[in-house]
């Protein structure tokens, strides 16, 4: 009885030891091992499918939703072209006017035409609470490669981490595992960005100098250091600032400015014309 | 028998492509539910503790797989998870919802803490209070969900013919 509980104990020690070893070996940034690749092939159209269910279900309510104010929304839009046609004409002297102060200050601008972008579908996400990762519709066959930016309008989604065929793992800003060299838009202030475990709606910016002053509200943008993210991509915005516990820096807390939840679609930057682009000025 | 264990396995890939799919849209104060971990309770407090090892080690498989990093994560806390529900077989009643509700909470307050430990041990940074909100936020949730769900998982089984030794 003694010898079968030592053999019991023997196994499970054996299977702890094994299993600690191969977590060790998988971390994120490595090749995929063949099973890996096979169950993606295998399961991945199983995601796709339940997800173009869950996109026709989301637009099929939002149009149902959107019936109901038809008559008040056509009342109000007519309104709104009435007042944007006249807002246009403005704008088209601010325009001229612009560009040849931007001219004159030899101003760089950021525009979308910088990039090289592939759009992709969010088919999966991580199934866990702890990590923030999901997959894309878009791979290899794409000229998908690990460490591409991965964005939306409203701001930083993440970057690429493994690529197979015809999908890619993209870490999320969001994941603890994720640091961001980033700045603060209004002051220029030099910080790393780290996601918070187990939050889709908050992020963290470490290594703030202590003596200076941080607002609510200041967006936070990536700063290009590092090579990995192109600069002056938006964030979010700071929501507070608070003392570190070593007391040599401050932390901010960050809302990001992508709804993590409802991802949708993202944009896969595959090449940056001009990495030098100094976007800060740039997102007002 | 075989046909108990594609049932097994059915359930799991099921739970697995909710769970990477959907399920992000039912977050609550940032938590979502676990239902490839409920299922693998489910599976464990009904059959055993052999049974729940094996549906747990199967589910952390293609949990792992699916998230693409750390495999093994999900196999260690998912087989703790079976394994002690397996335990409570033979000592409630399985019928009743209730009961499977506060076994489905201990087995996932389990689960996640031996997830947290391993995340400390591979020194991923997680604060302690954000790791109990996770640990404890999760076995709420499948708690709760225990209470619509087992009801209808239990009465397939006992449908199909594979929980005939229960007190109904």
């Amino acid at each position: 009885m003694v010898s079968d509980n030592y053999k019991k104990i023997l196994i499970v020690a054996i299977v702890i030891t094994l299993a600690i070893f191969m977590i060790r070996a998988t971390h994120l940034e490595r090749e995929i091992t063949v099973p890996e690749i096979a169950f993606k092939y295998i399961f991945t159209p199983f995601q796709m499918a339940v997800v173009a269910i869950e996109n026709a279900g989301k637009s099929g309510i939002s149009f149902l939703i959107s019936l109901k104010d038809l008559a008040e929304e056509n009342k109000k839009l007519k309104e709104e072209v009435r007042q944007l046609k006249s807002e246009l004409a403005k704008m088209e002297e601010y325009k001229i006017q612009n560009r040849r102060l931007k001219e004159l200050l030899q101003y760089k601008e950021f525009t979308i035409d910088n990039y090289d972008l592939i759009s992709a579908g969010v088919i999966g996400r991580n199934p866990s609470n702890w990590f923030s990762t999901i997959t894309i519709n878009r791979g290899m066959q794409d000229g998908i490669k690990p460490d591409m930016t991965v964005l939306v309008p409203e701001g930083l989604v993440g970057r690429v981490v493994i690529v197979h065929s015809n999908t890619a793992e993209v870490l999320l800003i969001t994941d603890p595992r994720m640091g961001v060299g980033a700045v603060v838009q209004q002051t220029r202030l030099p910080g790393v960005v780290r996601g918070v475990t187990g939050s889709c709606e908050r992020l963290k910016m470490l290594h703030l100098p202590k003596d200076t002053q941080i607002k609510r509200n200041q967006v936070v943008v990536t700063s290009g250091l590092g090579g990995v993210y192109p600069k002056g991509i938006r964030i979010g915005r700071i929501l507070k600032a608070y003392n570190d516990p070593s007391g040599l820096f401050q932390i901010a807390e960050v809302e990001p400015f992508v709804d993590f939840k409802r991802l949708e679609y993202v944009f896969v930057v595959t090449e940056v014309y001009n990495p030098e682009i100094n976007l800060l000025e740039g997102m007002e | 028998m075989k046909k108990l264990r594609l049932f097994f396995l059915a359930f799991i890939l099921l739970a697995l492509i909710l769970q990477t799919t959907v399920v992000d849209l039912f977050r609550v104060y940032s938590i979502k539910p676990d239902l490839v971990l409920l299922v693998v309770i489910f599976l464990g407090f009904m059959y055993g503790k052999r049974d729940g090892m094996l549906a747990g080690f199967l589910g952390g498989l293609f949990s792992d797989l699916a998230a693409g990093s750390y495999i093994g994560l999900n196999i260690m806390s998912y087989l703790a998870a079976g394994y002690l529900a397996g335990m409570g077989k033979n000592n409630f009643y399985k019928d009743n919802v209730f009961v499977a509700s506060v076994i489905c909470v201990i087995g996932t307050l389990l689960s996640q803490l031996v997830y947290y430990l391993l995340l400390l041990f591979l020194i991923v940074d997680v604060p302690v209070l954000h790791g109990i909100k996770i640990i404890v936020g999760v076995a709420l949730y499948n708690g709760f969900l225990t209470l619509i769900l087992y009801r209808w998982f239990y009465m397939f089984f006992i449908s199909k013919g594979y929980l005939k030794d229960v007190d109904v």
